[in-house]
């Protein structure tokens, strides 16, 4: 009997496991060499551009960062009074505002920009969304499967991570949406018997959360809610430094970037939509049905960072399977083993 | 009486014959086999009778009849240059004896004697069947209905009922007055008598007026290799020429062209909205509660409607009236039941279940993204037959199917099929006959959001009620004309989203129900201008009233469609009529015979659907969203105008079709780019009204009977879209683009070869050209993210797809009169593990952040299957 379940299950494992993905190589030759407007204000002045270029031909797994700029002539934001905040270029493709300019939550402004050919675009009138603050973050131990390799075989294990949450209180203004992107220090241990190593490291995880992390209030207007902002794996035993900004973006802001986020997460399978060209609140003027890609975002911006002590998190969840990773055996200096990681403490882990 | 009927196995057989001083009965087949071959004639010899024949050798081929005969107590005689009857020769003499010196037989008065042969078996006509009295050396053939007709003397006779792979039925008619004749075959435990079943008129396909019409009795099916160990209507019919699937995993297929909502897919008269189980691996359809499949994919009928594109018209099997039975299968991942029998004299009872389990295996194997999902399904189906008497029956058909289905631990999809019918069907004097049908239809489908704290559950609905009343009228004037009406009631569920715990945040949300009624009137009727001249005439006329009660929005007039462009909104109360549209259907088919085995035949129909399945994802899915046409989405319209060419060789053993198309398709539904079709209060700012047309031909080269037979088919098809609407961005640049099913070149190949009478081998092979893609077209930045710009829509092609299917089908030992019967199926999936591409996806790597291209195969090797099958009675 158990030979037959074996054979059952080596029947059915082939057939689950031959839902199978492949990378491959396509050679696209097409491009329409689109016209691309990336346009962000709101309370962060660093935060706030407007990026005018053409699309670059897609290749698979490469990456061309030469986008071609296009002559302007003018690029301003105009305020739905009346008042023009104007914009300059400080890069081939890149318009900083001119002067120092405060957008209120509430008003409406739009994007105008003017081509050398003469073309002009606008974009929709769009509302400012209000601020919201990042209470507090939370960190609550999980157990997840994780697939490592050893030699060449793949297996999985199941570890524990800390499901980092952001504390928000949704001020119950409408619909909008929050982009929230997450980064973080982690303090890694290192052994050795030099009494004069430096064994602890400190490496930048520019992101912790697997993709976009484009969150809609449409379940949370006007209550407190937690929003996932990432992993962080309990497997080590120093720090983990969090870095969070949320961005909250009006309605149109939000349905953009949720088409992206469904883009970006397509797998192809019968569940996803058919690709199609992402279109956002920016027209030609005269021609509205050329087009124009990118968009006009406004946004408030709050940040908020936070030692998590995974000690701590493990502590309150006994029950787990936890698992340590051994402390790498250095000379000196942990940035024998960690390449990419320095000895020197950033801000954060100063005492 | 009944031991004079005694039934005599009617031999059919085909093998060669082998140089042998005596007529053995294994031997003759092959030597009966050459002389069909030869002459195009079958010869029908009772088992009984074979050993009184002479020894007859290779050199006998030509003058076979006169060879088995010369000397012995046996004569013969010849039906129409299709069969020739071996029959004991005394009954002729007598006959004649009796009749010399008494009345002549001219002077005899006639009488016209109508039957019916049925199946027993499959409790269904027997087209094709041969009724004939050796002693007035008459025969008749009965038509597509299994019905005949014959003029015969006053007199006592042997009737001889016979039909291959059946018993022959032997009855003593006394014909003294007009009379019916209704007989019911039994499947034969002849060996020979199994190598060839063929329950239609042998020349069907070049004779019938229906262009484009296939049907697949059960019998037929089996022999097809089965997919993860499941006889699949469905499946077989993609098989057809014109029939096709966008892709493994995906719900329903496609036929000329059309979207898998343009299909009427009815059990028992009642419409099926998902036929798929398991994504398609399975369809809800259960092999042992199936009788036969008929798809309508040039001429539809005027007795159906409501799709653009064909009619899939499943009808299940009726209790036996004379013995229990139990039937099933067990495979790995899926096993059924069945019985049926007789209730009592005038009530016969089907039903059977089956389940699928394949989750216990998914949960051992090692990778976390499987043994986290879960996927199942059950089904039953009841059919209870009711004779009230001479004139009246009934029966009641139903079915309840339930998926689930959940993949990682995020997300699960169900979705739930119930099917009921009740038909009435009376003769009402000697020559109407009405046929009341009163179906029940829900579907009942649901999004599981498992992640807490948005754990939520987006349920969406059909619930349909259908009355549909067919007269027949068979006098001399007008007989075949069937007339009718048909109504039916639709509440679709078009969102209701809940959170599904009392700790969930989501908020609840409801999308207005939709309601509509949806009426149709129809009459056909043969058409016979000469013997070489036939058609059938037919017209039918639909009418659709959306109803309320539903608030509809008002948009500005001259711009496009968007919640922005609101102006008011109109609440229309319960009973109150939005919007209604009408049409009128006719459908003319013409078919005229060059001769007995040449035919041309042409057809011409107009289809109106006012029920529409909206998707834009990469292919159909079970939980996609259907929608009734309102004051914003009309009616999806159609004329298909078909031409086929028909020709049979080898005395209708070989056939050949060639048959072509043009369908215009002036309205039909299409998404803008981006759109958003679940819970949108606002979803017809997404939907657009575009036109299409479709046209391509179809080649069949199909080899019936034989140790080897089956068929190969060659596909030519297009279908393209239009949407270039009067306000609103174009798609496409409001140019012609193809459908995403659109693949021009389609081969099957179809074989089975069965050495010997208890083992068979069946192979199939499809290829067909990739389905359309969207590529990208270039990469853009927006707040640092990467998107993908992409081409205009479909203008590009996925990998050819191509696949070969084996199987085996190993019938057990039985001995004659064994109540018990077995059989077991081996058969290989993808037998040459090709992974074809199901689509392509672009997607940043976890790496790096850049996006990639990725092919996606569903299934990507070779997969067997194992299914024990048995029936007790």
């Amino acid at each position: 009997m158990k030979k037959q379940y074996t054979i059952a299950a080596l029947l059915l494992a082939l057939l689950s496991v031959s839902s199978c993905v492949d990378e491959i190589n396509l050679e696209i030759v097409e491009s329409n060499q689109a016209l691309v407007v990336d346009a962000w204000m709101g309370n962060v002045p660093e935060d706030t551009y407007v990026k005018i270029y053409r699309t670059v031909p897609y290749m698979s797994g490469i990456l061309n960062p030469d986008y071609l700029s296009v002559p302007v002539t003018r690029v301003e934001i105009e305020e739905k009074d009346g008042q023009t905040i104007p914009f300059s270029q400080v890069e081939p493709t890149v318009f900083k505002q001119t002067w120092s300019f405060q957008p209120s939550p509430g008003k409406s402004y739009r994007l105008l920009v003017e081509t050398a050919e003469g073309e002009v675009f606008e974009s929709s009138w769009e509302v400012m969304p209000p601020l919201v603050e990042i209470e507090d973050i939370v960190a609550k131990a999980i157990e997840k499967e994780v697939m490592l390799t050893s030699g060449a075989e793949p297996f999985f294990q199941t570890q524990t991570f800390a499901e980092v949450r952001a504390k928000l209180t949704d001020p119950g203004l409408g619909e909008f949406g929050y982009l929230i992107r997450t980064s973080g220090i982690t303090e890694l241990y290192t052994s050795s018997s030099n009494d004069r190593c430096r064994c602890v490291c400190f490496e930048d995880d520019p992101d912790i959360f697997a993709g976009m992390n484009v969150v809609s209030n449409k379940n949370f207007q006007g209550v407190s809610f937690q929003a996932t902002i990432g992993d962080v794996s309990l497997s080590y035993l120093g720090r983990y430094f969090v870095s969070t900004k949320v961005k909250t973006l009006n309605k149109s802001g939000l349905d953009y970037l949720n088409r992206v986020n469904d883009q970006q997460r397509n797998t192809g399978s019968i569940f996803d939509p058919a690709p199609s060209r992402v279109k956002g609140n920016i027209k030609k003027k005269g021609a509205e049905n050329e087009t124009v890609l990118g968009g006009f975002f406004l946004f408030q911006e709050s940040q908020h960072e936070q030692m998590l002590y995974r000690s701590q998190i493990r502590s309150s969840a006994i029950g787990l399977n936890h698992r340590i990773e051994p402390l790498p055996v250095v000379v000196g200096s942990c940035t024998e083993y960690y390449f990419g990681a320095t000895a020197i403490p950033p801000d954060p882990f100063l005492p | 009486m009944k031991a004079i009927f005694t039934f005599l196995g009617l031999v059919l057989v085909f093998f060669a014959v082998s140089a042998q001083q005596k007529t053995d009965p294994n031997a003759l087949p092959g030597l009966l086999e050459r002389y069909y071959e030869l002459s195009g004639k079958r010869l029908l010899i009772l088992d009984k009778d074979v050993a009184a024949l002479n020894a007859v050798t290779v050199g006998d081929l030509e003058i076979l009849p006169e060879a088995l005969t010369a000397g012995t107590p046996y004569s013969f005689f010849a039906f129409r240059e299709s069969y020739v009857v071996i029959y004991p020769a005394y009954l002729r003499e007598r006959y004649r004896q009796t009749t010399d010196g008494s009345v002549a037989a001219d002077e005899k008065k006639i009488f016209t004697i109508k039957g019916k042969i049925r199946d027993n078996e499959m409790k269904t006509m027997l087209p094709g069947a041969l009724f004939s009295i050796p002693q007035l050396e008459l025969a008749a053939q009965a038509d597509v209905r299994g019905e005949f007709t014959i003029d015969i003397p006053e007199g006592t006779y042997i009737g001889y009922f016979s039909s291959m792979g059946k018993q022959t039925e032997q009855r003593i008619l006394k014909i003294y007055r007009d009379q019916d004749i209704d007989v019911t075959l039994f499947e034969s435990v002849s060996e020979l008598d199994l190598v060839t079943v063929t329950d239609r008129a042998i020349d069907a396909n070049v004779m019938s007026t229906l262009p484009g019409a296939t049907r697949l009795p059960m019998e037929e099916l089996k022999l097809l290799p089965p997919l993860l160990g499941e006889v699949d209507v469905v499946k077989s019919m993609l098989l057809l020429p014109g029939v096709s699937t966008v892709g493994e995993g995906a719900s329903g297929f496609n036929v000329r062209g059309g979207g898998v909502d343009q299909n009427l897919i009815l059990m028992d008269g009642t419409p099926v909205f998902n036929p798929s189980h398991m994504f398609g691996f399975f369809s809800i359809f259960n092999q042992d509660a199936v009788n036969d499949a008929t798809l309508y994919k040039g001429d539809i009928p005027a007795a159906y409607g409501g799709r653009l594109s064909s009619v899939l018209d499943i009808k299940t099997k009726a209790g036996d009236t004379e013995r229990w039975s139990l039937n099933g299968g067990v495979g790995f991942l899926s096993s059924r039941l069945g019985f049926n029998g007789p209730l009592s004299e005038k009530t016969q009872v089907m039903a059977t279940a089956r389940a699928a389990y394949p989750t216990w295996v998914l949960q051992k194997i090692p990778n976390p993204s499987v043994n986290g999902s879960s996927t199942n399904f059950l089904d039953g189906n009841l059919r209870i037959d009711h004779t009230i008497n001479e004139r009246n029956s009934l029966v009641l058909s139903a079915y309840t199917s339930t998926d689930y289905f959940r993949f990682d631990s995020d997300t699960a999809y169900t979705w739930q099929t119930n099917l009921a019918s009740l038909k009435w069907k009376a003769y009402w004097g000697e020559n109407l006959g009405t046929e009341i049908n009163l179906s029940y239809s829900g579907y009942r489908y649901s999004v599981l959001g498992e992640r807490t704290p948005l754990d939520f559950e987006l349920q969406s609905s059909i619930d349909y009620i259908g009355l549909q009343q067919q007269f027949e009228w068979s006098g001399e004037k007008l007989e075949g004309l069937q007339f009718g009406y048909q109504i039916g009631s639709y509440q679709m569920g078009m969102g209701d989203l809940k959170a599904n715990s009392s700790e969930s945040l989501v908020n609840p949300e409801l999308i207005q129900d939709e309601q509509g009624l949806e009426g149709a009137m129809y009459f056909q009727m043969p058409w016979k201008i000469n013997d070489r001249l036939e058609g059938q005439v037919g017209l039918r006329y639909s009418h659709f009233a959306a109803m309320g009660p539903k608030e509809v929005y008002l948009y500005q007039s001259g711009v496009p469609m968007e919640p922005e462009t609101i102006t008011d909104t109109v609440y229309y109360n319960s009973g109150e009529v939005i919007k209604s549209y009408g049409g009128f259907e006719p459908r003319l088919t013409l078919r005229y015979a060059f001769t007995e085995d040449f035919s041309l035949k042409a057809s011409v129909n107009r289809s109106i659907q006012y029920l529409h399945l909206l998707t834009n994802n990469f292919a159909s899915a079970p939980v996609d969203l259907w929608k009734l046409s309102d004051s914003y989405v009309q009616p999806q319209t159609s004329w298909q105008y078909a031409l086929g060419l028909y020709k049979n060789l080898n005395q209708n053993k070989i056939e050949t079709s060639l048959e072509l198309y043009y369908k215009d398709m002036p309205s039909i539904v299409e998404y803008r780019d981006g759109a958003e079709l679940f819970l949108n209060p606002n979803l017809e700012t997404d939907l657009v009204m575009g036109s299409g047309y479709a046209y391509g031909s179809e080649f069949l080269v199909k080899k019936n009977g034989g140790k080897v037979n089956g068929w190969v088919s060659y596909t030519y098809s297009r279908t393209l879209r239009k949407v270039a609407p009067e306000f609103g961005e174009p798609i496409n640049n409001g140019e012609y683009f193809p459908a995403n099913w659109d693949q021009p070149h389609d081969v099957t190949v179809v074989a089975t070869w069965q050495p010997v009478k208890r083992v068979s081998f069946n192979a199939t092979f499809n290829y067909r050209t990739g389905r359309p893609i969207t590529l990208p077209s270039g990469i853009y930045d927006i707040g640092g993210e990467i998107v993908i710009d992409y081409q205009e829509r479909n203008q590009a092609r996925i990998p050819d797809y191509h696949r070969l299917d084996l199987g085996l089908t190993y019938y057990f030992y039985q001995k004659k009169n064994s109540d018990f019967r077995s059989y077991i199926t081996f058969s290989v999936y993808n037998a040459y593990a090709r992974r074809n591409a199901f689509s392509w996806f672009f997607q940043p790597s976890p790496e790096v952040g850049i996006p990639k291209s990725y092919r996606l195969a569903v299934i990507g090797t070779m997969i067997p299957s194992v299914t024990y099958n048995f029936s007790i009675r």
